[in-house]
This record gives structure tokens, sequence and C-alpha cells, in this order.
């Protein structure tokens, strides 16, 4: 579950970086300012750097190396996503007038699918993080208890 | 024959080949009047700057949404002060007129009468007054007046003669059809041609990202 789980993750952070490095930068830093949560020239720089971050967390989640922390770190980012869409979405709106969501690529307004996709994702994510770390502290007690008695004394020399 | 006859007959003869030319002439005229009101009353042309511009810009808007408005006011409406008119980006309008939204009751009216300007070469205006007065027409309907004090009198006879005709619809419908092809589902939808290669543009661009966008295109 845990593998399924993060490759899953893994390939949508590198479609996303995909579709995101693909364009050019300005176009993705106008879908981040669309949300009016940062200033101009801090989502520039965030278009410039997101993507880079996206495809590096996406590799190590299919690679699967350090687990615990690029899970945490993608349910973060996800956390981040989600809220933002949550804040932008005007439920009252018609569709034709929500801003573009900017999850992959352009020309995608925030609606409820795209609310229940990102929340799923981020419920994979948390999922995968507390099954990464739970994962984690179950090898270390498992490792601490099949460790070796060490033989009597063995200590005592030790210290002498 | 009576000489007074012959006299009478070389008259209207002579009367005849005289009138020729000018009848040629009346209805060469007539013609040529003819032929300008044919092509100012000919398809609607919604572009506004040079088509040979090497950025081409398509906007898929309703003349009802605060977001095209925005788009109009922030990004086009600037643009109209630089880069079109020195030939750098060419914006072609298309209705996507949103149906059985709330508050968007007047849309496709506005785009009738739009399109009825574009057809007479009075597009901009009535696009630009559409959007100012966006606030007015979409609550009370007042699409006529708004479109009207814009234009002449003439003008204004001409365009609702235009709405009147029912044709207007063809051209609104026709550039629907092309934004639902390209999976247009929400205005404004804007795609953005450079180099050979199509990219959508967020609708509520500001400014200051659009031109580094559009610079960077230009290089």
């Amino acid at each position: 579950m845990i593998a399924a789980g993060r490759v899953l993750l893994g390939v949508v952070f590198v479609y996303a970086a995909y579709t995101k490095l693909r364009a050019s930068v300005y176009l993705f830093a106008m879908a981040i300012d669309a949300y009016k949560v940062i200033p101009e020239e801090a989502a520039i720089w965030l278009a410039h750097v997101l993507p880079w971050v996206e495809l590096a967390l996406g590799l190590a989640l299919i690679v699967g190396i350090w687990l615990r922390v690029t899970a945490a770190s993608a349910t973060a980012l996800l956390a981040v996503f989600f809220t933002a869409m949550v804040h932008a979405y005007r439920p009252g709106l018609a569709e034709g007038n929500q801003i573009s969501c900017g999850c992959f690529g352009l020309g995608e307004p925030i609606s409820g699918w795209t609310l229940a996709r990102d929340g799923s994702l981020l419920a994979v994510s948390l999922a995968l993080t507390i099954a990464a770390f739970w994962s984690a502290r179950q090898n270390r007690l498992a490792s601490a208890s099949a460790a070796p008695e060490p033989p009597p004394g063995s200590s005592l020399a030790e210290k002498t | 024959m009576h000489p007074s006859r012959k006299i009478l007959l070389a008259t209207l003869a002579a009367a005849l080949l005289a009138s020729g030319p000018l009848v040629w002439a009346a209805t060469g005229q007539s013609a040529a009047h003819a032929k300008p009101a044919a092509a100012e009353e000919g398809p609607p042309d919604k572009g506004l700057g040079s088509r040979d511009a090497p950025i081409k810009m398509e906007v898929f808007s309703d003349y009802s949404c605060p977001m095209c408005k925005s788009f109009y006011l922030g990004a086009i409406r600037r643009m109209m002060e630089s880069y079109i008119p020195e030939g750098k980006v060419y914006v072609m309008h298309r209705d996507f007129p949103l149906r059985g939204v709330v508050g968007h009751e007047h849309s496709r009216d506005a785009a009738r009468y739009a399109n009825a300007a574009a057809c007479i070469g009075k597009f901009r205006e009535v696009d630009a007054a559409l959007y100012e007065k966006q606030e007015v027409w979409t609550r009370d309907g007042s699409v006529d007046a708004v479109v009207a004090a814009v234009l002449t009198p003439r003008e204004m006879s001409r365009v609702r003669a235009l709405v009147a005709s029912g044709k207007m619809d063809a051209y609104i419908d026709s550039d629907a059809n092309l934004g639902a092809s390209k999976a247009v589902h929400s205005t404004p939808t804007i795609y953005v041609t450079a180099h050979g290669r199509t990219e959508p543009l967020p609708g509520n661009a500001s400014y200051t990202l659009l031109r580094h966008y559009l610079d960077e295109q230009l290089q």
C-alpha cells in the first residue's frame, strides 16, 4: 500500500512539474498571482522554484528515498495548495468565473472536481506520511528487539 | 416622312444616345455606392491590431463576466497603448456567452450588438462601451442605450437593423462552437500563439506579468 501510494503521488508530482516546466515561467507566475495571496515578485520567484521542487519530490517518492521527509514535504505542499484553492473558490460563482487552479498547467478553473481531486491527493499523502513514520517506528522497535543481548560482563569490560 | 417628324425622331435618338452614358454612370454610381455598404456589413471584424503581429491573442469572452471586464480594462486596453499599435500583438475577440448563469441574462444580446458593430467597423468603440458600462446593462438590460451612446444615429440605426436581422447569432454560435472545440468552459479563456506554439493564459493576469510574458515571447 505504501509503495502504491508513494508511486501514485510521485507520478502526480512529476506530471505537475512537467506541465509547468514546458510552458513559460510567466504563465505559471500568472496562475500563482491569480490567487492574490502573495506579491507579484514573489509569484515570479515561486514560479521559477516550485516546478523543480515538485519534480525533485516526485522523483524521490517514486524511487522511495527519504520517505518520511518526502511524504511529509508532499503533505505540507498539498495542504498549502488545497488551502489556497479553498480560499479562492467562490461556491456561488459560475465555473466560468473561477480562477485557474494552476495545478497541472493552465486552463482548468477551480471547481468541486479539482477540490475533490486535490483533497484526495492530500488524504493519500497524509496517509503515506503516517504510514512512513509508523513503519519506520515499527522497524526501529523490531531491530531493537532483534538485537542480541550483550554477553554478561561485556559492558563492564568496555568500561574498563 | 414629314421634316418635323424627322427632326423629332432625330432629337429622340440624340436624347437616347446622350442619356445612355448618363444612365450607365448613374447605375454604375449606385453600384459603387452599394459595394462599400456591402463591404461594411460583411462578416464582423473583431480583431485589434495587425494580423501579421508575431503574437496572436484569442480571447473567448462573455460581456457580462466581471473577469472579462477586468482583463479588458487591465490588459487589453493597456496593450492598445503599446503592443497593439506597434504591431507586436493581435487580439481577436471571440464571443462565448455563458448560458443559464445568473447575471448573464443579457450576454447574448450584448454579443449581438458587438458583432453588428464589428460588421460596420465600430467594434473597438462598442467593445469598450460594453465592458465599461457592464454594471449598468447587466442590471437593467439597456444594451441598446449603452451602444447608442458611442455611435452616431446613422451608425446606430445600421447596428439595430443588423441585430434585428437575426444574422448575428450565427457569428456568435460560430465563435462559441470554436470555443467548445478548444475545450473552453470559462471566460475569459485566452490563447496566445507565438513562435507556432499556442498556450492558455490565466484570465485575471496582471499587466505586469503579462508584459513580462509578452516580452519573453517577442525575444
